[in-house]
């Protein structure tokens, strides 16, 4: 095995919704206007697996550039796998027929970043919240409006917000009407992209706790996409580490966080700002930026940044190791 | 913080009384910064705190006379640079004074920088207008600026422009912009947050051996308390304009004292141990044209009392050097 394999142990009892095998995506990066030729491949995503259980949040870490964003867009089939396979409750999605794929759209649904860019601004709050039911399900007017409003009163909004347009809320209430919409059909799983990264401080831990609220009430996992790790720490139950393209570190929450083991994972957490003055950090401070993911480095793809750097990672692809039960670490040190 | 005694020592190079900037809007005075005090000296390192609307950038801008006339104004308030007062001066006098004695960093690299200039034309430029000396020693400056910032090949990216840069470069070559004429103050406002954490963690420390390096006194505005924790000795907490809480790192994380201060950290997530349930506050920031009389942050506090509502609460003492506008300390 080559690839990390972000499986969460066999002992938890929550049946498997979604799985990711192998996944990679690759951009061609062409040359010439009107005789194209591909000159190279951006490997975006090169070999990433991973399992979401029901009720469970899995979140993935990692900095501009190394893939997480591309894998959600996958998963939300908003761009094709080059290779591997997502499977939905143990199918593949990829041979499924046309109404199946429907109906895996309508069970995995998103909440981006920008509440600003992703409400249209011409449309009330109950066409808004609507919209994604009048597509996937056959309701009547009557069962319509009320789950809006029942949906507006979840996110801690009031049924006379239906009649308000985007513009007449604030950030973070826009992102509760994004979180009801994607509530609405009634969905496994929410992909959230960053949900909080662009409010204000004070209304983040609302929209936390929110979100943590409204999994025990919908019973619907999450896939987090963040790159700030307390507040990974907070929501997930599962953490993948991501470095160009790859997992390079998985473990249960707080095994990760206690037990960084990668050299990455360490000099991410140790990059991390401290919550108290006190907090003494180690100096462990990377040189250098990530590398283009044209071109990725041989061997283990850290080498040229690792500050633990041996012989063989330049040249010999590290296997995966099992640290302590869930936890598996690609890298040469163990 | 090592340097925490003998920061104490150090003369006031910045001094601020009273100050008041207020923007006419077509719904009303919008009272952005509203009677805010506070002293930097040599070599230290001051946080100020707030959510969007609190008036911290509008602070900063105050403090570079960068406030758009119309429709804002400075009405009150002395800005003490080394004794001399910057509010009455022309915008000629201004001019030789900003980017020269007091610098800015802002936020966004990519918008900070000119896409049609070269690197070395930029960085340059700054020291042509203050420094009167030849064209080969400008040239050497810009090197040497450049390398103090850790610009690697510096004699081959001067001639770089800046979309042939990352982010975290061209946010250096915004920071040597800021250092290149040795000024006595730099205000970061938010330097770090489009950056991704590793970079982030290279710049902070890049500044903070800058600062140390001349004893630059270093204003930062932020939303994040993490980087408060890290690079600040004191902090001032702003809210709707004022500032509700200051005193030394150690005392506002310790003792937090006033509701504000203290619901914004129970807020924040934690890298290093398991949070059950965060603190939540309820509500939005108030909206600056429309101020309750009182306290303004009265509605959304927890301990509130009668007496919130209808008087602004003076500045109690906590400790020595830390204060917070609360009734709770009366």
């Amino acid at each position: 095995m080559t690839t990390l394999d972000a499986r969460p142990m066999a002992d938890t009892t929550n049946e498997v919704l979604l799985e990711a095998e192998g996944l990679k995506k690759y951009f061609p990066v062409t040359k010439g206007l009107l005789i194209s030729k591909v000159t190279g491949w951006i490997k975006a995503v090169d070999g990433v697996s991973f399992q979401i259980r029901a009720g469970e949040t899995l979140g993935i870490v990692g900095e501009s550039g190394c893939g997480k964003s591309t894998t959600a867009k996958m998963l939300l089939q908003l761009e094709d796998p080059t290779e591997g396979t997502i499977r939905y409750q143990g199918k593949e999605i990829q041979n499924a027929t046309a109404d199946e794929r429907r109906a895996y759209r309508s069970s995995v649904q998103a909440v981006f970043q920008d509440p600003w860019s992703s409400l249209n601004p011409r449309m009330r709050v109950r066409d808004l919240i609507a919209e994604p039911m009048v597509i996937n399900l056959n309701l009547s007017r009557r069962e319509m409006q009320d789950r809006v409003s029942k949906l507006l009163e979840d996110v801690g909004l009031s049924s006379y917000h239906a009649n308000l347009y985007p513009h007449e809320f604030s950030g973070g209430q826009r992102q509760r009407l994004a979180i009801a919409r994607a509530l609405s059909v009634e969905p496994q799983v929410i992909v959230l992209d960053e949900p909080v990264s662009a409010l204000d401080v004070s209304i983040r831990a609302q929209i936390m706790n929110l979100l943590r609220d409204l999994q025990q009430e919908y019973n619907v996992s999450y896939l987090l996409i963040a790159h700030h790790l307390a507040t990974v720490r907070y929501m997930c139950d599962w953490v993948a580490v991501m470095y160009l393209g790859q997992i390079v570190e998985f473990g249960p929450t707080r095994e990760l966080f206690d037990n960084a083991s990668h050299p990455y994972t360490k000099a991410l957490m140790n990059a991390a700002l401290p919550s108290h003055p006190d907090i003494e950090q180690e100096e462990m401070i990377l040189t250098g930026e990530v590398p283009s993911p044209l071109n990725p480095p041989e061997g283990c793809r850290f080498h040229p940044r690792c500050p633990f750097v041996i012989d063989q990672c330049s040249t010999v692809v590290p296997q995966v190791r099992e640290l302590a039960p869930g936890h598996l670490v690609s890298c040469h040190l163990y | 913080m090592t340097t925490n005694t003998t920061v104490n020592d150090n003369p006031v190079v910045l001094q601020v009384d009273g100050l008041k900037t207020y923007f006419e809007t077509r719904w009303g005075t919008v009272k952005a910064v509203d009677g805010v005090s506070f002293d930097l000296k040599k070599g230290e390192t001051l946080g100020i705190v707030g959510e969007s609307g609190s008036g911290k950038s509008v602070t900063m801008l105050s403090l570079m006379r960068l406030i758009p006339s119309p429709p804002g104004q400075i009405v009150d308030g002395r800005i003490l640079l080394e004794g001399q007062d910057l509010v009455p001066l022309s915008d000629k006098e201004m001019s030789e004074i900003r980017g020269s004695q007091i610098a800015l960093i802002i936020q966004d690299p990519m918008t900070s920088l000119n896409p049609v200039f070269s690197i070395g034309n930029q960085v340059g430029e700054a020291i042509k207008i203050h420094q009167d000396i030849p064209k080969r020693t400008v040239v050497q400056q810009v090197l040497d600026v450049l390398r103090k910032v850790n610009i690697p090949a510096a004699d081959t990216r001067v001639r770089d422009y800046p979309h042939q840069m990352s982010g975290g470069m061209r946010q250096r070559v915004v920071g040597a912009i800021g250092i290149s004429c040795e000024p006595m103050v730099l205000i970061a406002d938010e330097p770090t947050t489009s950056l991704d954490v590793t970079i982030q963690a290279q710049y902070l420390k890049l500044l903070k051996e800058l600062q140390e390096a001349s004893d630059i006194a270093l204003i930062f505005i932020t939303h994040d308390f993490g980087i408060v924790a890290k690079m600040c000795d004191r902090v001032a907490v702003m809210y709707a304009g004022k500032i509700v809480e200051m005193g030394d790192v150690r005392d506002i994380f310790n003792n937090p004292s006033h509701p504000y201060t203290e619901a914004l950290l129970s807020s924040v997530p934690k890298l290093e141990e398991d949070v059950e349930r965060l603190y939540s506050i309820e509500g939005q920031p108030p909206t600056l044209h429309d101020l309750p009389p009182g306290c303004p942050f009265a509605p959304r506090c927890q301990y509130v009392m009668d007496k919130c509502s209808q008087t602004y609460p003076p500045e109690f003492n906590v400790t020595d050097g830390h204060y917070a506008a609360c009734w709770r300390l009366e």
